[in-house]
């Protein structure tokens, strides 16, 4: 369980996320909604336990951000975190020397699906290529949390609906995924749990079926609430 | 996990340095032929090409390592080290290693080619039907007042052994300099504050180093007969330095390695509790 409080962090003057508390149950397929600048990748770095000076309170499973929470948390990033020098291979290998819950068959096993070729330089391929390799790394492990920044940002169309259902189908029942994006009308069926920033606050935390009671969709709240708050 | 992420990160410095050594390997590969064919000049210029391109070796090694900290702790890559399942003093503990050793290995090949290509040069400028050779060079240095060669040898291992400490002293505070510019208000100044802070600390180091040598002069001493003592008694120093022994200072040594574990420990508590990653 993601228990925050009170959580605040500024950059100088700039405050981007400003005193914002909410807990994240098990199990939970959260979309972490907003525009740029609203503070969702800076609430996914504090979780991955990349950002330091913050104030108030957050717990995974109980413990701060730190080496017990970064063994049972996956992260995929916005940008490319894999050395240059690095082929397909000694991702998957360097991922299986470091997380005890990574399935280097598993691994293998997206490579194909994705087309990858195991020993092709992470440096010569395509920013959708590195998207692809960071993904099958992530969702190759047996993790307790998935944190995931944007995964479909930089793929084509075609490929989104194929990382889509990797994603949805190879995480843990108990396990809870927060994943950010601005394409909600492809991921409004896959969320359960809705979590929207603006300006560093929570505009809206429900779960999806709220929403629907009240007869809207989710690209319909976010443009009213978004809207409003920007 | 200590042994997986020196495996890595030894790798990722290598791909670093991997250039410098084969341009190295390739002089190396010049000389040998230059001896084989015996090319007057060729010879002699790759003597001091050979020199030449070990020391940039040295030069190009400690920038690699450093940058390689750069981009694994702070750069894109940072993304990954950092959310790795292992404490920022292990990783700060396998980085400060792998760069020692990396520096140690350039410095050992740099003295090695200079020491080999000194001794070629020496044994090929005495003349052919000379008594004299290099061995009979070296054995007659007491004779003249300069220490010996078992001297100088155990002279060299004490001194080698001060120098991987040195080295890691060195190491630590680069890795602290570059730590701190990632933190406010520092962060503002860049790569500048990084080297501000480097060489506010050296020149602390240096200033507290000479102070503390005043007061107490602590030695290790190799006399004429090759044996080792520590001493700060200036006489004693006296008489072994002119009876054909050798002296090594190591009151500044001692304040670095006091510094060391000091730098070790803040740079762990910024990375473990200061620095964001961009």
């Amino acid at each position: 369980m993601i228990q925050i409080r009170n959580l605040k962090k500024a950059y100088g003057k700039n405050v981007v996320l400003n005193d914002i508390s909410f807990d994240l149950p098990k199990g939970r397929i959260v979309g972490l909604l907003g525009p740029n600048g609203s503070g969702k990748t800076t609430l996914i770095k504090v979780l991955a336990g990349i950002i330091h000076d913050y104030e108030g309170t957050v717990l995974i499973d109980n413990h701060k951000p730190g080496v017990f929470t970064k063994a049972r948390t996956a992260y995929l990033p916005e940008r490319t975190y894999l050395a240059e020098w690095f082929r397909t291979i000694d991702a998957i290998d360097y991922f299986n020397d470091f997380f005890s819950d990574f399935d280097k068959n598993k691994a293998l096993d997206f490579a194909q699906r994705f087309n990858l070729d195991l020993k092709q330089k992470v440096k010569t391929m395509s920013k959708g290529m590195q998207e692809k390799v960071q993904l099958l790394l992530v969702m190759s492990r047996a993790a307790d949390f998935y944190l995931l920044d944007e995964p479909l940002g930089g793929v084509d169309p075609a490929a989104r609906s194929v990382i889509l259902d990797i994603i949805m189908s190879n995480y843990g029942d108990n396990a809870t995924l927060l994943l950010s994006t601005h394409l909600v009308n492809d991921l409004e069926q896959s969320f359960n749990h809705v979590l929207m920033l603006g300006r560093g606050n929570i505009l809206v935390n429900t779960g999806i079926e709220t929403i629907r009671n009240q007869g809207k969709t989710l690209e319909e709240v976010f443009k009213e609430v978004i809207g409003n708050a920007w | 996990m200590l042994g997986k992420l020196l495996k890595n990160d030894i790798k990722s410095a290598s791909k670093n340095v991997v250039y410098i050594y084969t341009v190295l390997l390739i002089a190396l590969g010049a000389m040998g032929v230059s001896l084989v064919f015996d090319f007057g000049v060729g010879e002699r210029l790759a003597s001091v090409a050979l020199v030449a391109i070990a020391g940039v070796a040295v030069l190009v090694t400690i920038i690699a390592v450093f940058l390689d900290f750069r981009k694994t702790m702070f750069g894109d890559r940072g993304y990954l080290t950092n959310t790795l399942p292992v404490s920022s003093t292990s990783l700060l503990f396998s980085k400060m290693l792998t760069s020692m050793l990396w520096i140690a290995i350039s410095y050992v090949v740099f003295f090695a080619i200079f020491a080999g290509v000194m001794a070629y040069n020496t044994e090929k400028s005495l003349p052919a039907d000379s008594e004299f050779s290099l061995e009979f060079i070296l054995e007659m240095l007491p004779t003249l007042g300069i220490p010996s060669v078992d001297v100088f040898k155990v002279y060299i291992v004490a001194a080698a052994v001060r120098g991987i400490f040195q080295i890691m002293f060195f190491v630590l505070l680069v890795f602290f300099a570059l730590t701190l510019s990632m933190i406010r208000p520092v962060q503002s100044l860049g790569l500048f504050g990084a080297i501000l802070a480097f060489f506010v600390v050296v020149g602390l180091t240096s200033v507290l180093g000479g102070y503390l040598q005043d007061l107490f002069d602590l030695r290790i001493l190799v006399d004429a007969d090759a044996a080792v003592s520590f001493t700060s008694d200036i006489a004693k120093i006296d008489g072994v330095e002119a009876g054909g022994g050798l002296g090594l200072q190591m009151t500044p040594f001692i304040l670095q390695m006091f510094l060391s574990v000091v730098l070790f420990l803040v740079t762990g508590e910024l990375l473990e509790k200061k620095v964001n990653i961009k």
